[in-house]
């Protein structure tokens, strides 16, 4: 497979001072989730946040597998998987990928810290992560979706957590960033964040910054999610709004 | 006053040992999706994973049968239920079929020992969130007395979120669980359940 980018095909990324897609540095794409979405899942959430579409199931806590099983807590098993049609590039063709089987680590390892384990020991708690249509940003994508599927599938956790990358594009840090932005950017840092006291859960870091440019985009990530936490709480509590708005209504 | 709460949200300034919920810092804060009472001081979870306790009255299906009278049964999607009965036990019990019992020993909090077990014969199985059980119980026992008498049926419920049913109109008293799953949160809901049983006679 052609890599298709590559410093002499570089687009400019910076037009009349917005970003590519005529953003603003520190503006969000569209970001839609709907819960419970799947009938034969314990929870379930599907997101589209920009042109990423992402499904997210959550299954358990069910007994583990003995090799897997903690006598103390339960074990969190997370699996990224793109769909063979998410992207340009050949995915899911065949095993996991180095990426997939990354992410799938980094994402296990976010939720280990929030979901209260202990209440379940000896169990595994699935995460399964499907994207459907890719366009940057997936890891953040599937641990925000993630995130709105265990609360629906009622598994106590200490938070609801949301990711969200930032970048620095030429001399300028943004935040969520699309694929060409991704494929292009000078670093790719993708967050991920407990709201209640702005723990970070998630840090990978790819490309330079300075020391100002990383707290610049920390504080960027953090005031972009209160809208994220806004949108992953309505989602959660609409299916229950909606019945009783039948009732409030007569 | 009731309102949405989140995982990770503060219900309460002070420490309080509520359900659902852990204390840092001196504060209160919530583990799941529920509604906060601010009158009554609770949290209902609006969805939640049963965690068994002594007496619990639970429903299974017997998936084994050991040697010495033990069966094993399937109440959770991991916590085994065993079921130890006596050689002067004259009942014998098949795998698949449905027995009520109450929790006597939880060991390492996986494994539930039962007693007092009782086959339920006839009827069927259906399955609700355990967060919903309370309600279908009601108050001291209001809510399924009440469908009980109105559907004239027979009606187990277990913690486990099993609940099975025997009677001409069974369909009918499905239905009202559904319905009660679904609208558990909506205040006025044994009237509504009344009121929807007793029209439709």
């Amino acid at each position: 497979m052609i890599n298709l980018a590559s410093s002499l095909n570089k687009p400019e990324l910076i037009v009349n001072g917005k970003r590519i897609d005529g953003r603003d540095f520190n503006e969000l794409r569209p970001l839609k989730i709907e819960a419970g979405v799947l009938k034969n899942a314990d929870g379930s959430a599907y997101e589209e946040w920009g042109d990423n579409k992402v499904l997210v199931a959550v299954y358990g806590p069910k007994e583990a597998p003995r090799y897997l099983a903690d006598p103390n807590k339960a074990v969190i098993k997370a699996k990224y998987s793109m769909a063979s049609f998410s992207g340009l590039n050949g995915h899911g063709r065949s095993n996991p990928s180095r990426r997939e089987i990354e992410i799938s680590k980094v994402t296990s390892d976010v939720f280990s810290n929030v979901v209260d384990l202990a209440q379940f020991p000896g169990s595994e708690i699935d995460i399964d992560i499907e994207i459907l249509q890719s366009d940057g940003g997936t890891r953040a994508a599937g641990i925000t979706a993630a995130s709105v599927a265990l609360a629906n599938a009622g598994i106590p956790m200490k938070d609801l957590v949301y990711a969200v990358s930032a970048a620095r594009i030429e001399d300028k840090v943004s935040i969520d960033v699309n694929m060409i932005e991704d494929n292009y950017s000078d670093a790719d840092i993708p967050f991920a964040i407990s709201p209640r006291n702005n723990d970070v859960l998630l840090l990978q870091f790819d490309g330079g910054v300075t020391r100002e440019q990383m707290k610049e985009a920390e504080n960027m990530v953090i005031e972009a999610g209160k809208t994220i936490s806004k949108i992953q709480k309505d989602a959660l509590k609409k299916s229950y709004e909606e019945v009783s708005k039948q009732y409030e209504e007569k | 006053m009731r309102h949405f709460v989140f995982p990770g949200e503060m219900i309460l300034n002070s420490p309080s040992e509520l359900n659902y919920t852990y204390i840092k810092d001196d504060k209160t804060y919530s583990k799941i999706l529920g509604l906060f009472d601010e009158s009554s001081n609770s949290l209902i979870p609006l969805k939640s994973i049963w965690q068994p306790r002594l007496n619990d009255k639970v429903i299974g299906v017997i998936s084994s049968k050991g040697r010495n009278g033990s069966y094993d049964l399937e109440i959770n999607q991991y916590i085994k239920g065993v079921l130890l009965t006596d050689r002067r036990d004259r009942q014998r019990y098949y795998i698949g079929d449905i027995v009520e019992g109450t929790v006597k020993e939880i060991e390492r909090r996986k494994t539930v020992i039962l007693e007092k077990p009782m086959l339920l014969k006839n009827g069927i199985l259906m399955k609700i969130n355990t967060a919903k059980i309370p309600r279908l119980m009601g108050k001291e026992n209001t809510m399924i007395n009440e469908l009980t008498d109105l559907t004239d049926t027979k009606i187990a419920v277990g913690k486990n979120g099993y609940v099975w049913i025997m009677g001409e109109n069974k369909n009918r008293a499905i239905e009202a669980i559904l319905r009660i799953d679904r609208e558990a949160h909506v205040p006025g809901l044994t009237n509504r359940i009344k009121d929807m049983l007793e029209n439709k006679e």
